[in-house]
């Protein structure tokens, strides 16, 4: 099997490749539409179906990747085969060089897969839940003009997703992680006519780069600073080098001093990574692009904004532990900011209104949950959300698509209502993901958010308890199941508001990936069911972490909790229904006051760094090129060739052409160098 | 005949040289310029010949030779530009020709 | 002549002289445009192919020169036409000889006079191979200068509206800072001169640059002189690079070359201040550039924020690659200075890269240009749509320069920086490089996004066509080269190692401060 490990990535490539020479050919074959077709306009011209070419691209595309699923699957028959044993002499991985990617002086990286229990893992996830939406989005491009571009970047997202989890050192993880930025690049500026998505396009891959600055220096880092047994250095940056435990902890010893602080290199570098995390997976004060992100299409924003993409940054910190755990005091900030990321974005998605923006901010704050929860070491719950959320997130995330494309493309959830009768099947499925995310047993998302509120609260054996994080935590789910609550009361409860639009169910390519998604939201709990724990176990000798024992107290207070908040928001929204305008702000804005104001505005994130980033930017490139550039710099060299002019201008009245005064000159330069001789 | 001393000769010489260079100087007219010019070259060869009377040695008049002949293919330049000027523009004055001034 | 190489010919003064046969055989092609062009191509095609032998016969494991070839020229002087190439100069020749017929490809359409542009260019080819591949001083010094002047022509009568200020700019900015290397090669010569005499050896190799190399340690210089005679080669050098803040004539140059003009200057000429840099500042002095590297670190990576600045403020696409240039070139100094493998090695492949990705990017402006004859930013919009095809060589040669990890920009730049982090110049400057990388992002993809979506600007730029064949023809090796590099960059690496291997292990030797990093 392991000489077969390449064609997963290889699958979606050839994807790729095939619909990319494919819509080369369609675009040479027919003369593209002349400059304001109406063809040309995205998708607003609905019920006029002309064959755009989804089905045979949109196929061939969901194909490979349901391919690499497949291929997934075996390999994880076969990784379960292999002996495992905890620590050194785990014996479940597979990893393999292909070619020297990069080679100067002792400079070696190599371009190889490593696969594990954590790769594969995530494998699985990417391939499944991308196989889906792939198909989904068969349905949900069909009216749009291009969807060979839409599915070529969905394809090449799914390589670049699978470089990244399968990576055999850090640089083939960047690769990996700067290629799904490309790719989320694409497409959330698909729509490139319109205003917003290109914009969203360009915050999204910048602000990724701020994060990514951050894992680049600890690359350079970690390849520098490392010393093997020996003392020597390592110069290595393949994940099973660097991360072993007697190369690694020589990280600790290393001292770095930094305006008046000490580090260690281990802290340095896990603070740089942290940077990195924030920015992949959309945590304070990177989380920013995410929310914009949701101007590309609505698969889109399942399969990279909310289940695979935005997990990567979980998924280094876990690859990475050995490195965090040499630095407490990172890991500590590392929970400190997704504990304040789960509430912030909380409660930003009370005061927004546009469908895709709560699900957004959702995503937000249920990336926090993960990020807190690895930063309190606690890598198998921070997992095992993870893989949940990103299946339930992805059926809402899916749900809110079939509502929005069988609602005539509207996003806004004042216009809405009511909806349960028009689209019974896809507000089944919403329920079911809306009750996982809420945390209501037996659905996934309790599970797992049980399992992270349980560390927090009681710690893990021997370890610290976090009780400050756990009480915001359960504070958050609260907020949780209160939004969710309110969307579902506006979305599909009460009377259709806006009366003009047809509202239909979406095809069944579009349903059935919602209904297997709600089976998996059902069931998802069985990946890490107390008692059994899998999952854990699966991790175990990769991570080294023993199942925690299940709190039926705490676990039943949660519960408990989101269900009143839940149903006091589902009360209050659908008594306020007759004062929820599409003119107007929120109900809660009443009694909220001030405070939501702030919701609404997000706290202010947005604003803030345009004030103190954006603009002065801005201001300070405009002053370097248009004054600085111009008169200074190029004043000194004009300035410099305008001096020998003018010297030359000077000397020039001296040759005025009369022959006497040359003469004259001529003369008094006699006389002078004769008088120099003479008197000398 | 009595020996004129060398200092009369170059006195002579200098006055000479004078005059010519306040003729170049002064006058505008080119052939008056021409001749004062030739007026220093001739002062210069009396200083020469004087000197190599003084030194008993012929190396001076060998030189004030060279400048004879030099002389005479300047002024045949000379007088061949100057006619050709006095052709095109009707003048000697050298005032009048200044076309090459920077 | 005399020549040592495994071919028993003088394959590099072949390649060297090669294109300015084919210009002298153009000059007799007067009135006959179509078949001019098809011959400057294929000709220059044909240099190409007999440059390939270089890299096939090239002993990537043996250091030093390798196809040597000489002949004693102006004896009395010491100075020797000799060329040759190493594991550094052999990529920038292939780089050269790659770029040319692609540059004369993309000069199809010049309307007027295009045997002449055709021959500059190929009087260009032959100045820059001789630069890269000239172990003389003089005779580089020769050439050095030799190719200021195809590109006055080429700037000066085919450029836009402000050429005569563009080109005097360049021409006297580049050649004044030259002046100051004369100087350092006319002392050096004359140094080595006596050296040689003195020590009863033959004066033939006054001028040559090993010689100089080997003997320099016994001209007795004091320390300042070495620095006046390094800063005498630095400024020449950095004002072609350019380092900042020496840059200005070059986005006013580029804004008004023509297509090719861009091309070939911004793939090749800057790389030969790159170059120079590291044959003579580095190589020479190298006690001095070590002690110096951080101080020019500085300039470098001020250099790249300050080019990433400006180019973000710049409203014409032209005049915002150009400054990207400035940014893009700082890191090349970065990594030379940095002195290691990986800052030398990274330097060396960045200096293809830049050639590659920012070709492409002026190459695609020209081609856009063509067709809308606007270059401001805001007159576009919305071309993805139109024009998918040019859009699709945008995005690739836009991301390569971003640095995207798979295409070669980010094989260039990651080594640079894992090269400087590691020397001397530490972490601090490094980061600052690395912002650099995201500044990068912001304005590229201003640009990006600015051309290829919005909406689109019917009136502005109207009729707009696809990139026809020859056009995709042309962007298609690069973009190919692109992505090899971008995927097996161990191949270019592995030609370089050994010869940058000594290079660091020499300046470590002679710097000893440094060697115990």
């Amino acid at each position: 099997m392991e000489n077969f490990i390449w064609l997963v990535p290889a699958l979606p490539l050839l994807g790729v490749i095939i619909n990319t020479l494919l819509g080369a050919a369609a675009l040479r074959g027919s003369h593209h539409h002349a400059p304001g077709d109406s063809h040309d306009t995205h998708a607003a011209d609905h019920g006029v179906h002309h064959d755009n070419g989804v089905r045979r691209v949109g196929w061939l595309a969901s194909a490979m990747v349901g391919l690499a699923f497949v291929l997934t699957l075996v390999m994880l028959v076969q990784l379960l085969g292999q002996e495992a044993k905890v620590g050194e002499e785990n014996g479940r991985f597979f990893d393999i060089t292909y070619w020297q990617w990069m080679a100067a002086g002792d400079l070696r990286i190599p371009f190889g897969f490593l696969i594990d229990q954590l790769s594969l893992t995530m494998m699985l996830l990417v391939t499944g839940v991308g196989f889906l939406i792939h198909v989904y989005s068969i349905g949900y491009m069909s009216h749009d003009p291009r969807p060979t571009r839409f599915f070529v970047y969905l394809n090449l997202f799914i390589v670049a997703m699978l470089m990244l989890v399968m990576g055999n050192n850090f640089v083939m993880l960047f690769l990996g992680w700067e290629g799904v930025g490309l790719c989320s690049f694409l497409l959330i500026g698909f729509w490139f006519e319109q205003r917003d998505p290109p914009w969203a396009a360009t915050k999204a891959f910048v602000v990724n780069r701020i994060g990514d600055f951050g894992l680049l220096m600890a690359m350079f880092a970690i390849w520098g600073l490392t010393k093997n047994a020996e003392g020597g250095a390592l110069h290595s940056l393949v994940f099973r080098e660097v991360l072993a435990p007697e190369n690694v902890g020589s990280l600790q010893f290393v001292q770095t001093a930094f305006l008046g602080t000490q580090y260690t290199a281990a802290g340095a570098i896990a603070l740089m990574l942290l940077l990195g995390v924030t920015g992949k997976s959309a945590q304070i004060p990177l989380f920013v692009w995410l929310p914009d992100a949701m101007a590309g299409p609505t698969p889109v924003s399942a399969l990279i904004h909310a289940a695979t993409m935005v997990t990567a940054g979980v998924y280094l910190v876990i690859r990475t532990a050995p490195i965090f755990e040499l630095s407490p005091s990172v890991m500590n900030t590392m929970a400190l900011v997704g504990v304040a990321t789960a509430f912030i974005a909380a409660t930003i998605a009370l005061g927004q209104y546009d469908i895709k923006k709560v699900l957004a901010y959702s995503t937000v704050s249920q990336l926090g949950y993960m990020v807190a929860a690895v930063g309190m070491g606690a890598y198998g719950a921070g997992l095992f959300h993870l893989l949940t959320h990103g299946i339930f997130k992805a059926l809402l995330f899916l749900g809110a698509g079939a509502v929005i494309h069988g609602y005539g493309d509207e996003q806004d959830m004042r216009k809405m209502g009511g909806l349960r009768h028009k689209m019974p099947r896809t507000f089944a499925t919403y329920m079911v993901g809306t009750l996982a995310l809420a945390g209501i047993a037996p659905l996934a998302g309790f599970w797992s958010k049980d399992e992270i509120i349980g560390h927090a609260w009681y710690g893990a054996e021997g370890g610290a308890t976090h009780r400050g994080i756990a009480i915001f935590l359960i504070l958050s789910s609260m907020l949780t199941a209160f939004y969710m609550a309110r969307q579902v009361a506006m979305v599909f409860f009460g009377e259709q508001r806006d009366k003009s639009i047809h509202a239909h169910e979406s095809s069944p390519l579009m349903i059935w990936p919602l209904i297997i998604l709600a089976v998996g939201s059902v069931l998802g709990g069985l990946i890490n069911l107390p008692g059994l724990h899998p999952l854990t176990s699966w991790l175990e000798p990769l991570l080294g972490e023993e199942a925690a024992p299940f709190h039926v107290g705490l676990a039943a207070v949660v519960m408990v909790l989101a269900l009143l908040s839940g149903w006091a928001g589902f009360t209050y929204y659908r008594r306020a229904e007759r004062r929820i305008k599409a003119t107007h702000r929120d109900p809660l804005h009443r009694w909220g006051g001030d405070f939501y104001a702030i919701f609404e505005e997000k706290w202010g994130f947005d604003s803030l760094y345009n004030a103190i980033v954006v603009q002065p930017y801005k201001y300070l490139s405009n002053v370097l090129g248009k004054a600085f550039d111009v008169v200074i710099i190029d004043g000194v060299v004009n300035g410099s060739a305008n001096l020998v002019g003018l010297t030359g201008r000077g000397l020039r009245t001296f040759q005025s052409g009369y022959v006497r005064s040359y003469a004259l000159m001529f003369l008094v330069g006699v006389v002078a160098v004769l008088g120099y001789f003479v008197l000398r | 005949m009595n020996d004129v001393s060398t200092n009369a000769y170059v006195l002579l010489s200098a006055i000479l040289f004078t005059i010519g260079v306040v003729g170049v100087l002064t006058r505008r007219n080119a052939i008056v310029m021409f001749m004062s010019v030739e007026l220093m070259l001739n002062s210069a060869n009396l200083a020469l010949i004087a000197f190599s009377r003084a030194r008993a040695e012929s190396d001076g008049q060998v030189i004030t030779f060279f400048v004879i002949a030099v002389a005479a293919a300047e002024v045949a330049v000379g007088l061949a530009l100057l006619v050709s000027i006095f052709r095109a523009k009707q003048t000697t004055n050298v005032d009048d020709v200044s076309t090459l001034k920077g | 002549m005399n020549f040592i190489n495994q071919l028993n010919f003088p394959l590099l003064s072949l390649v060297v002289f090669l294109p300015s046969v084919g210009a002298l055989i153009l000059a007799f092609m007067r009135g006959r445009r179509e078949q001019a062009r098809v011959f400057a191509l294929v000709w220059s095609v044909l240099v190409f192919a007999a440059s390939v032998p270089l890299v096939l016969y090239f002993k990537s494991d043996v250091g030093g020169m390798q196809f040597y070839e000489y002949f004693n020229w102006i004896e009395s002087w010491g100075v020797r036409y000799s060329l040759a190439l190493d594991g550094i100069s052999i990529w920038l020749v292939l780089l050269t000889t790659f770029m040319t017929p692609l540059a004369i490809w993309s000069a199809w359409n010049v309307e007027e006079g295009l045997n002449s542009f055709m021959m500059l260019i190929l009087l260009q080819e032959t100045g820059m191979l001789g630069v890269f591949l000239a172990q003389d001083l003089f005779l580089f010094y020769i050439f050095w200068e030799f190719t200021l002047i195809p590109m006055y022509f080429m700037i000066g009568m085919w450029g836009g509206p402000r050429r005569i200020y563009a080109t005097i700019k360049f021409f006297i900015y580049t050649f004044a800072a030259s002046v100051f290397m004369l100087l350092g090669i006319i002392a050096l010569g004359l140094l080595n001169y006596r050296f040689l005499a003195s020590a009863g050896q033959p004066t033939e190799t006054a001028f040559s640059l090993q010689s100089v190399m080997a003997n320099i340690g016994g001209f007795g210089l004091s320390e300042t002189t070495l620095k006046m005679l390094f800063l005498a080669f630095f400024v020449a050098f950095a004002v072609k690079i350019p380092i900042w803040p020496l840059h200005t004539w070059l986005p006013d140059a580029h804004v008004e070359a023509p297509t090719a003009g861009s091309v070939i200057l911004a793939a090749v000429l800057l790389k030969m201040g790159s170059y120079g840099m590291i044959r003579f500042n580095v190589q020479l002095f190298p006690q001095i550039s070590a002690e110096w590297a951080r101080p020019i670190a500085l300039l470098a990576v001020i250099g790249i924020i300050y080019g990433a600045m400006l180019a973000f403020a710049q409203t014409d696409i032209k005049k915002l690659v150009a400054y990207s240039s400035v940014s893009h070139m700082g890191f090349i100094v970065l990594g030379i200075f940095s002195l290691n493998s990986q800052g030398l090695q990274g330097s060396v492949l960045q200096m293809v890269n830049h050639g590659l990705s920012t070709g492409a990017l002026f190459l695609l402006v020209g081609m856009v240009y063509e067709r809308t004859h606007t270059r401001e930013l805001a007159d576009y919009g919305g071309l993805w749509r139109v024009v998918p095809v040019f859009v699709f060589f945008l995005l690739f040669a836009t991301m390569s320069s971003v640095g995207l990890p798979g295409l070669n920009g980010f094989v260039g730049e990651f080594v640079v920086m894992v090269g400087s982090f590691n020397s001397p110049i530490g972490w601090t400057y490094t980061a600052v490089a690395a912002v650099g990388v995201i500044l990068a992002a912001v304005y590229l993809l201003k640009m990006f996004q600015g051309i290829a979506s919005g909406p689109y600007n019917e009136r502005k730029t109207p009729h707009l066509s696809d990139l026809n064949r020859r056009e995709v023809a042309i962007l298609l090796p690069i973009c190919a080269l692109i992505l090899i590099i971008g995927l097996y960059p161990t191949y270019f690496f592995g030609a370089m190692e050994k010869t940058v291997a000594d290079l660091v292990a020499f300046v470590a030797n002679a710097a000893p401060a440094v060697a115990g990093r």
